[in-house]
């Protein structure tokens, strides 16, 4: 075996040594129409650098062995590779590449044609988004997959998305499930675009329900990049830079607008503030001074290729980036290896081995007191950063006690380093051909480390810190997953084509965290942020869990006439996170397809080549409900604690305070779709349509039980059901028009529809607090995280409106005046209050839609790309403060505000009483969220291999390219891009708390190809 | 092929449920808490913390001394007016005090049923002797029992919960008062027979209910139901025991020295703790700052005194305990102020006109600070003397008495009144008349009720018993605006809105209010 395996790695490196007799050979390359194609690559399979381009009528001649294989390769055409067989005159006819029918999709435990694929399964073809400057594997699909909705939950360096396919299924968890070459990970940030060949994104339960328990909000399955057999060697050399430029729309007030407000208000308070301090002149753009131009750069450098034998991917990236908001960075480095042997005819074995570290420096965010971005735009313009910049002297606030976000960001030294291992290594036999069995072995493993030092400071009593502290953090995760399938594929008779899959897999996982910090490091010296250096407050805490499933599964694949198709997926788990009883839950699901096109009634219609229906029924579930949810624990609080004996001395006390559901399970969506695939116009126009509706039973509500169980909290309980709806259409159309000139259009929509359906007997829950409140409740009848409270009309114009209106100041409107705002009484009983909150706003779009369109000309290419979302609303909770009749800042609005001159304006007159409560969470600050945005514009040039050649090299592209160039939106805040306030507060979905926004982003980058 | 063969057939010999059962990390789970003599003792204090939790202790007084004619709420406008519909028996079923009283006394009876069932699964070998095994679940027991009781006292029909609820499904209805009380002297019955005598425990567990406490509580629900042979036959036990006795010295009784004194029978226990200062999670007495004379000291000036309370001493003469039990403006100025006096008394001394002016003047205006002080009186059983305050407002170390010796007394004296035995009734009265220095009754019939009614008064007042006398004896409508059918508190509106049906709100409470 060993000399197997040396033997094939000197064949790696020496390439292939036997020569044979080499021949001169000419021909023509044309089209299907006969037209001759000028500057085809020509060149030998075995030897790249063999090679020529075809002059300007499509000849070529070339210097080759007899037993060659030529290979004809064309942008935008099907490559061809022909075997020379001593042939000295090759003629070649090149066609047109559209959809490639036999492509092979992953599916889960195995591949499928794209023409029998009977679920929902969206494919994105990697190689033309990897050049995209993203940090996040998750925001290079924005937009690109119909049905998968992504939001940057923050703009930050290394920032998280929300990823939900087809919609948003529960209150609780809704990230989708993602399978990296096979193994389960929990996410995918830490690979490298250049790595990726494709992903799969299976939508529906007929596809997903091979991952049972977990497949109900969707599967993100990632193919990486392998080697080819009897491929040379072939390194590739990406490269971009780039910078950054904030994106930021917030329309502020400068100081001598703040003043004057100010003063307005002044005339109203019952206690003025004091202005003779400061300087209405001076005037700080808080949100420019925490701001930066930032880089942003990657280097990824890949050799793949193959022997007989073997064959190999090797990898190895840095990506960097710099916050456009100052003190936030990230980092990270990849390294890949991927290689397959064929030890013989029959057995095949391989591994896969990634690698990754990163670093990431991180700001103060998702907090609305005192997150860096949330304070930087509503402390008052008018304070100087500095009072000594020289001397290191901050000034503060001197009407609120918001720190100074600058200071703020100096003082904080939070960064996080990342260590992520994800290995696998299986093997394959074949009995037969058509019968093999695979078993395969992964360990994920990360271990993320964590540092912070506040150091001892003053700015001003609100922003102090007398003692400093020194924090640590560790938090590890090995998680191993041990496969075994087997596949057989056969075709019985001539129409009938079976494929079977069953399979046994066994995961288990472990993770542990420790916190720790200590105070009181004498010297603030970076070399003493150490715990042996701190003096005292020792504080520690920590805990572990573990979790384990078993599953069995298979998938029954048939087929007849090729016109027929049926999927049964089937998947039964046993997992350590439910009760003896229900350990064990399986899922099924079953859908058919109608190749419609065989049939021969559709002979006649020449203009579709392909149509097929499809439909899919299939019910999964949703374990991401912690490890242990149905394990009643101890508690030993200091409220437990009593006095026993004459002395002071007390016993611990220890109980069960929190009830637990003995009967919890998965929470279980049952999906249903219907589908339509169509390739028509010889193959240039690809359309799919879907529809679906998903029911997410069983969901995890916290349910209220009655006082007299005796605890202080009730059990999560599978009392809830949401229902997702909506419809996914994507097409597109490729043209060549010339021989030079070809062009792409493509687009992709998905409409949304969520309910819930029921909390069981749970109250309306309340999410998405801010400053002011809370602005989202979810309930029955509505959507997730609905905006919930006052609706506003305008302002009262005069006294006849005030007396006329429904009393809004308790019993009667005595306090009003003209121009105070005016609340609906919707439920109609005269008087406004709590009962007249009603829905304000949604922040689930209509629809959310991509646009994509290239056009090749010659050597250059040319894509953009937009994409949009509609019809949802977002909470602008910074106008809370940026309206408010306080000490903050200000929104330039407010200069229009009422007064008996200015009567024409929604703003409210300057209250500084404000007897009205008027900022309280009204419709005032819900806005439209809709957008579309030029997302990627691209420009490439492809240097014409003639030139490439005479340096070595295959390949080279040169592009620049710009992200978030241009975006078209009503909203007032930073940026449209509101996802949640961080990545697990699920029901605050488009709430503004000051959101980390996103970037322009301009880059240059080369690709090379030795 | 035939490794191949071996590999495939690898996963079964692995499949086995074992690998789907995770243990809790870092936690313990009910389950395999129960493994030790300690932890069972732990389990078992845990029952014991609701009774010092500050809400809890807040409904004792409330209920007990301010809804009856002993005192008035007081406290700041705000305060007192927030109490008012009670005051007035107008409370409403969505007020925090009525669903403070009814979770906290719910919570601790979870925590006593999980006591008991968990240390009654445990192997006997696991103690150092199988009595500590019953004692645990006896007092347990006993807690779950008194839990009840504060509950039928306040609400009157409830839930009996007689074992830990586990399922979202179960449904328990209210009983009718009999029946409480029934489960309540079943209950204490059986606790008594595995509860020591006070004697029996070691100093370190000073504090633990006893089997005197739990007859001292079978005397008093016997009594509440009348049951007057039941309630003579235990509180004799208690007597009998020799387990108890009258301080001599009435306000000693309620001294810091006096704590788990002679004549203590069940107390709840608190300490002065510089470092606690949560009001859920410390264990001082809350209930001191409520009490204490407000803005002259840190207190509230809650829950003062009333001149009917007075005037009851002045009644029967009774001198000792009107003492120890009234703390008036001017005892209240003597001692707080004491520093103001010496500085008086020395300018008087010296003759200076102008000093003693001063003098006078800064003591004058420290008494102005004294505010919101409704009665002239404060409760000086929960008062504790500026040397021994604690700094921590809600942590001072005066323990709470709920029942004493001569409560036990008083209901020995009622049920020996009630069945045919007045010599008796009047000899064990007289013990406790004679400590306050009164004389000998020699009244009976009626006459010898009446007389041990006003004894309940003036020697239980302050410590939580009068209103729910004055509704046992059938005389609370001479407090304003009560009625019979508002005799008891409503139950809390959160009750009635999160179960379905089987929870019904009290009559009085179901009209158009």
């Amino acid at each position: 075996m060993r000399k197997v395996l040396f033997s094939a790695f000197l064949a790696m490196f020496f390439g292939q040594l036997i020569l044979a007799q080499e021949i001169n050979i000419s021909g023509v390359v044309s089209d299907t129409q006969g037209v001759p194609i000028p500057g085809v690559n020509v060149y030998t399979k075995s030897d790249m650098s063999v090679g020529t381009i075809t002059d300007m009528q499509g000849s070529y001649e070339i210097r080759a062995e007899g037993d060659a294989i030529l290979v004809f390769q064309f942008v935008g055409m099907k490559t061809i590779e022909t075997p020379v067989d001593n042939r000295t005159s090759i003629n070649v006819v090149m066609e047109d590449e559209f959809v490639n029918l036999d492509e092979v999709v992953a599916v889960g435990y195995g591949v499928q044609r794209k023409s029998d694929v009977t679920g929902s399964v969206a494919s994105v073809d990697f190689s033309k988004l990897e050049d995209q400057p993203v940090s996040n594997l998750d925001q290079a699909l924005q937009g690109r997959v119909a049905g998968v909705q992504i939001v940057s939950n923050s703009g930050a360096p290394g920032g998280s998305l929300a990823v939900r396919v087809r919609g948003i299924g529960t209150i609780n968890n809704s990230d989708p499930l993602y399978v990296v070459d096979g193994i389960p990970v929990p996410n995918i940030d830490f690979l490298n675009a250049n790595d990726i060949k494709s992903i799969e994104v299976l939508k529906d339960a007929s596809a997903s329900a091979i991952y049972g328990s977990r497949g109900a909000n969707g599967v993100v399955l990632v193919t990486t990049k392998k080697g080819e057999l009897n491929q040379e060697a072939r390194v590739t050399f990406d490269a971009y830079y780039g910078t950054q430029q904030v994106i930021n729309n917030w329309e502020t007030t400068s100081g001598s607008q703040w003043y004057s407000i100010q003063e307005q208000l002044n005339a109203t308070r019952t206690s003025p503030l004091d202005l003779s301090g400061v300087d209405r002149n001076q005037n700080t753009d808080w949100f420019d001074e925490i701001t930066q131009v930032a880089p942003i750069y990657d280097m990824n450098l890949n050799v793949s290729g193959g022997s007989e034998k073997l064959t190999y991917s090797l990898s190895v990236g840095g990506f960097g980036q710099e916050g456009t908001v100052k003190g936030s960075e990230f980092q990270r480095r990849t390294l890949k290896l991927n290689s397959d042997y064929k030890v013989s005819e029959k057995f095949t074995i391989g591994s896969n081995i990634n690698v990754q570290t990163s670093e990431q420096e991180s700001i103060l965010e998702g907090s609305y007191h005192t997150g860096v971005i949330n304070t930087a735009i509503k402390i008052e313009p008018l304070i100087p950063v500095w009072i000594d910049e020289a001397a290191g002297v901050y000034d503060y606030s001197r009407f609120t006690d918001y720190p100074n976000p600058v200071a703020q960001i100096e003082y904080e030294n939070s960064r996080d380093e990342k260590l992520n291992l994800l290995g696998n290594i299986f093997a394959q036999f074949e009995f037969v051909p058509g019968l093999t069995f695979k078993t395969s072995y992964s360990q994920n493993s990360y271990r993320n480390d964590s540092y912070d030092f506040e150091p001892v400071y003053f700015v001003n009593v609100n922003q102090q810190n007398v003692e400093n502290e020194v924090s640590r953090g560790y938090n590890k995760g090995d998680y191993w997953t041990w496969e075994n399938v087997l596949n057989f594929q056969n075709t019985l008779g001539e129409k009938h084509s079976v494929g079977v899959m069953v399979g046994y897999t066994m995961e288990e996982g472990s993770y542990e965290w420790i916190d720790a910090s200590k105070k009181n490091i004498p010297n603030e010296d970076e070399a003493l942020w150490y715990f042996d250096a701190a003096a005292d407050g020792d504080n520690v805490s920590g805990s572990a869990s573990e979790v384990g499933l078993v599953s069995g599964l298979g998938r029954l694949n048939y087929s007849y006439d090729n016109k027929y198709l049926a999927t049964v997926n089937f998947r039964a788990d046993g997992s350590s996170r439910f009760p003896d009883g229900n350990k064990w839950g399986s899922f099924p699901s079953v859908a058919l397809g109608w190749k419609v096109s065989e049939e021969n009634f559709m002979n006649n219609i020449d203009w579709i080549s392909s149509l097929k229906l499809r439909a899919g029924w299939g019910q999964i579930g949703n374990n991401n409900i912690g490890y242990y949810p149905y394990q009643t624990t101890m508690s030993g609080n200091a409220q437990y604690r009593y006095l026993f004996g004459p002395g002071e001395s007390f016993d611990q006390g220890y109980a069960v305070v929190n009830m637990r559901d003995q009967n919890i399970k998965w929470e279980t969506v049952e999906s249903f779709n219907i589908g339509v695939d169509a390739l028509m116009l010889d193959g240039r126009l690809e359309a799919t349509l879907d529809w679906y509706q998903k029911d997410t039973k069983d969901m995890l509500v916290s349910v209220p039980i009655p006082i007299y169980y005796g605890y202080e909290g009730g059990p999560v309980a599978n009392v809830g059901s949401v229902r997702n709806s909506g419809l996914e259409l994507s097409a597109n159309y490729r043209e060549r028009l010339s021989k030079d000139f070809q062009f792409n259009v493509g687009f992709n929509l998905s409409t949304y529809t969520n309910e819930v359906l029921s909390l069981g007997t749970g109250q309306p829950i309340t999410g998405g607090a801010y400053y002011g409140g809370s602005a989202t409740r979810t309930e029955e009848g509505e959507p997730i995280g609905y905006f919930y409270g006052y609706k506003t009309d305008g302002v009262f114009q005069n006294q006849n409106e005030i007396d006329n209106h429904a009393a809004q100041m308790g019993s009667d409107n005595a306090g009003l005046e003209p121009g105070d705002l005016k609340f609906v009484d919707t439920n109609g009983d005269d008087v406004i209050n709590d009962e007249d909150r009603t829905k304000i706003g949604n922040p689930i779009p209509d629809f959310t839609y991509g646009i994509n369109a290239g056009l090749t000309f010659k050597g250059l290419q040319f894509d953009v790309f937009f994409q949009g979302s509609q019809g949802n609303e977002i909470f602008n909770a910074m106008k809370t403060h940026l309206y408010a009749f306080d000490e903050t800042n200000k929104h330039i609005d407010m200069l229009n505000s009422w007064t008996p001159q200015n009567t024409n304006t929604d703003m409210p007159r300057l209250s500084g009483s404000d007897d009205n409560n008027t900022n309280r969470t009204s419709d005032r600050f819900v806005e439209d969220g809709s957008y579309i945005r030029l997302k990627n514009m691209t420009l490439g040039y492809n240097i014409p291999r003639r030139f490439t050649q005479k340096v070595g090299i295959d390949a080279l592209k040169i592009y620049l390219s710009g992200q978030n160039l241009w975006t078209k939106t009503d909203y007032s805040g930073a940026d449209p891009e509101i996802g949640q306030i961080s990545s697990t507060n699920y029901l605050s979905r488009g709430v503004d708390i000051g959101t980390y926004p996103q970037a322009q982003i301009y880059t240059i980058g080369v690709k090379i190809q030795f | 092929m035939k490794y191949i063969i071996i590999v495939m057939l690898l996963p079964l010999v692995f499949s086995c449920e074992d690998f789907l059962e995770k243990e809790k990390l870092g936690e313990e789970t009910f389950d395999v808490y129960y493994n030790s003599e300690e932890k069972a003792i732990h389990s078992v204090t845990a029952a014991y913390s609701d009774v010092k939790d500050y809400r809890f202790g807040w409904t004792l007084w409330a209920f007990g001394e301010t809804l009856s004619d002993n005192a008035v709420y007081s406290g700041s406008d705000g305060d007192n007016a927030g109490f008012e519909l009670l005051k007035n028996f107008n409370g409403t079923p969505d007020m925090h005090y009525v669903t403070n009283k009814w979770r906290l006394c719910y919570r601790g009876i979870n925590k006593a049923s999980q006591a008991i069932e968990g240390i009654s699964k445990m192997d006997d070998n696991l103690f150092s002797s199988v009595e500590v095994k019953h004692r645990l679940i006896a007092e347990a027991r006993f807690l779950r029992a008194f839990f009840h009781y504060e509950l039928v006292r306040a609400f009157g029909r409830i839930p009996i919960v007689d074992h830990w609820v586990q399922s979202v499904n179960e449904k328990i209805g209210q009983s009718e008062i009999g029946e409480v009380y029934g489960f309540i002297i079943d209950e204490l019955e059986i606790a008594a027979i595995d509860l020591p005598l006070k004697s029996e425990y070691s100093t370190d567990n000073l504090g633990r209910v006893t089997k005197g406490t739990a007859h001292a509580y079978l005397a008093k629900a016997n009594m509440y139901m009348e049951n007057w042979g039941a309630a003579r036959d235990w509180a004799l036990e208690v007597i009998e025991s020799e387990e108890y006795g009258l301080d001599p010295d009435f306000g000693h009784v309620f001294s810091f020295d006096g704590e788990h004194g002679i004549e203590s029978v069940f107390e709840i226990s608190f300490h002065d703790s510089e470092t606690e200062s949560s009001a859920f999670s410390n264990n001082g007495n809350f209930q001191t700052l409520f009490m204490l004379p407000r803005n002259i000291t840190y207190g509230y000036g809650i829950n003062q005194p009333t001149q009917d309370l007075f005037e009851a001493f002045e009644a029967e003469g009774d001198v000792v305990r009107r003492d120890a039990t009234l703390l008036t403006t001017e005892e209240v100025f003597e001692i707080e102020l004491a520093d103001f006096y010496v500085a008086l008394e020395a300018a008087e001394e010296s003759g200076d006109a102008e000093a003693i002016a001063a003098a006078e003047a800064a003591l004058e205006e420290e008494k102005n600070k004294l505010t919101f002080n409704r009665t002239g009186f404060y409760n000086e059983k929960m008062y504790v003397s500026p040397e021994n305050r604690s700094s921590q407002i809600r942590n001072n170390g005066n323990n709470i008495r709920l029942m004493r010796y001569a409560e036990v007394l008083l209901i020995y004296a009622e049920a020996c009144a009630h069945t045919n035995a007045e010599g008796e009734a009047r000899e064990k009265l007289n013990w406790v008349r004679d400590r306050a220095g009164l004389e000998d009754v020699t009244a009976s019939g009626q006459d010898l009720l009446e007389s041990i009614y006003t004894e309940r008064r003036l020697e239980l007042a302050g410590e939580n018993d009068r209103y729910h006398d004055l509704v046992r004896l059938e005389r609370a409508d001479k407090l304003p605006g009560w009625s019979e059918s508002r005799k008891y508190w409503p139950v809390p509106q959160a009750e009635i809105d999160v179960t379905t049906g089987e929870i019904e709100q009290n009559e009085g409470y179901t009209g158009s209010n």
